[in-house]
């Protein structure tokens, strides 16, 4: 009897702790996706607070994803082992600049593969001092969010697809890498004062 | 009444050197352009403090006011300083009237904040520079969202102050190409601090500016004029791509505002 008593109080106790860690993300989600609808297309695993989706509503009209919608960005999440980084360049140096490299972070999911890329041209090495500190960045994470706006879709192979996206930073529970990492106080006012969070 | 002693003629008088005629300063050559305050070779200061060292009249030195003036320019070419940029916007950018398509492009609160500079700073380099095809400020407009997302201090690489810069993402070594440190440019230098390029009007005047010196470069590889399209993507350097698909992906990013924009009425 005193055994059917303790078997029935741990699992009760372990149903409990499920359904609250179970039940936290998802609210944090709900949260997140209330206040900016359009913001994140994914799960975020925890990893973006408001204010992360804050800057990306306060630097373009947020939108639903469309073919059209080039200005808004969109955070999206995936597993920190299918997230690469490249300096892509042909290594022909311009007459000004030496040879230039193009940041290209790859995140696969198991039908789609993303590619995200700088808008312009990095000297070849600050893509490789990037990529060396963004890869940092992953190390020992589960998950990691990228925030960029959308330039194609593209099926270069039946049943994979292929989407195009520029990039603008990526983050992790260790760190942010990339543009507007912070929703500072500075930022706000320059860009959405009347932003209520 | 005697005559008075009047030197000896033994003595050699002197002869009064005339002096020899200054050569009278050259006639200023007027402005390069009606929206310029001074001659070709100087530029405009405008009126500042000027701090005067210790003096016996004034023991602690004192502060004076100098009055706008034009300055000499070191090269002797023409030169603009963010000053005369300033004033010349100030004067006269409200009246040009071939403005970029007054859309924001997505860019809520700065996609079309920019649209007087833009129109000025292309209407007053067409008219410097000549070209056959006038640059159409729709152009630069969508080079401008393409590049900034029109944050007017945005820098490339966080990590590297020298990385593009502003608007028009201009780097630290175009800037001082832009001011004549390497001998590129011939003439109608611009002459702006790393810091001045976070300003929107030095910005878009620059980057303008560089925009018609790429051109100028590849028409003469290319040995025929370069289409603005083409200086576009030299802009962004697209021929450092290593595969196709990575330059078609620049070029897209530009051209979904050009298409945006040119279809405005």
């Amino acid at each position: 009897m005193q055994i059917k008593v303790i078997f029935c109080i741990s699992l009760l106790v372990v149903s409990f702790f499920s359904f609250i860690s179970n039940a936290t993300p998802s609210r944090h989600l709900y949260e997140l996706k209330l206040r900016f609808p359009y913001g994140i297309l994914t799960d975020d695993y925890g990893t973006l607070t408001k204010n992360d989706l804050a800057i990306n509503a306060c630097l373009a009209t947020p939108i639903p994803i469309t073919p059209k919608s080039h200005s808004y960005s969109y955070w999206q999440c995936f597993e920190s082992k299918r997230v690469s980084f490249d300096c892509e360049s042909n290594g022909v140096p311009d007459e000004h600049e030496g040879i230039m490299a193009l940041v290209v972070v790859k995140a696969a999911t198991d039908r789609i593969l993303h590619e995200y890329i700088e808008r312009r041209f990095w000297p070849i090495k600050d893509c490789k001092r990037f990529i060396k500190d963004a890869a940092g960045v992953l190390k020992g994470t589960r998950y990691a969010c990228i925030s960029g706006s959308f330039i194609s879709k593209d099926v270069y192979v039946p049943e994979k697809e292929s989407m195009s996206w520029t990039f603008e930073r990526i983050k992790t529970q260790r760190g942010c890498e990339g543009r507007d990492c912070d929703f500072t106080k500075e930022f706000k006012r320059t860009h959405c004062p009347n932003l209520k969070l | 009444m005697p005559k008075k002693n009047t030197k000896s003629s033994s003595k050699k008088t002197k002869v009064r050197k005339t002096h020899k005629r200054k050569e009278l300063p050259k006639e200023p050559l007027p402005p390069v352009h009606a929206w310029r305050i001074c001659p070709y070779g100087e530029h405009w200061v405008r009126k500042h403090p000027l701090q005067i060292p210790p003096s016996k009249t004034y023991p602690e030195g004192h502060t004076v006011t100098r009055r706008e003036h034009c300055a000499r320019n070191p090269s002797g070419l023409d030169q603009l300083y963010p000053e005369e940029m300033g004033e010349m916007a100030n004067q006269h950018f409200s009246e040009v009237k071939n403005k970029p398509c007054p859309i924001d492009l997505g860019f809520k609160g700065n996609g079309d904040q920019y649209d007087e500079l833009i129109a000025g700073w292309v209407q007053y380099w067409n008219d410097i520079l000549n070209p056959d095809e006038p640059l159409d400020p729709n152009l630069v407009k969508a080079l401008i969202a393409s590049e900034s997302k029109f944050i007017p201090t945005i820098l490339a690489n966080q990590k590297n102050s020298d990385s593009a810069r502003g608007l028009t993402q201009i780097t630290n070594d175009t800037r001082k190409l832009l001011g004549g440190f390497h001998g590129d440019l011939k003439d109608h230098l611009i002459t702006v601090t790393k810091e001045e390029l976070n300003d929107p009007n030095v910005n878009i005047c620059a980057g303008v500016r560089w925009l018609f010196e790429k051109r100028r470069l590849i028409t003469n590889s290319l040995k025929r004029p370069s289409s603005w399209i083409e200086t576009v993507w030299e802009y962004k350097s697209v021929k450092q791509a290593k595969t196709k698909k990575d330059a078609d992906k620049i070029r897209k990013i530009f051209n979904d505002f050009y298409e945006d924009l040119q279809k405005c009425k």
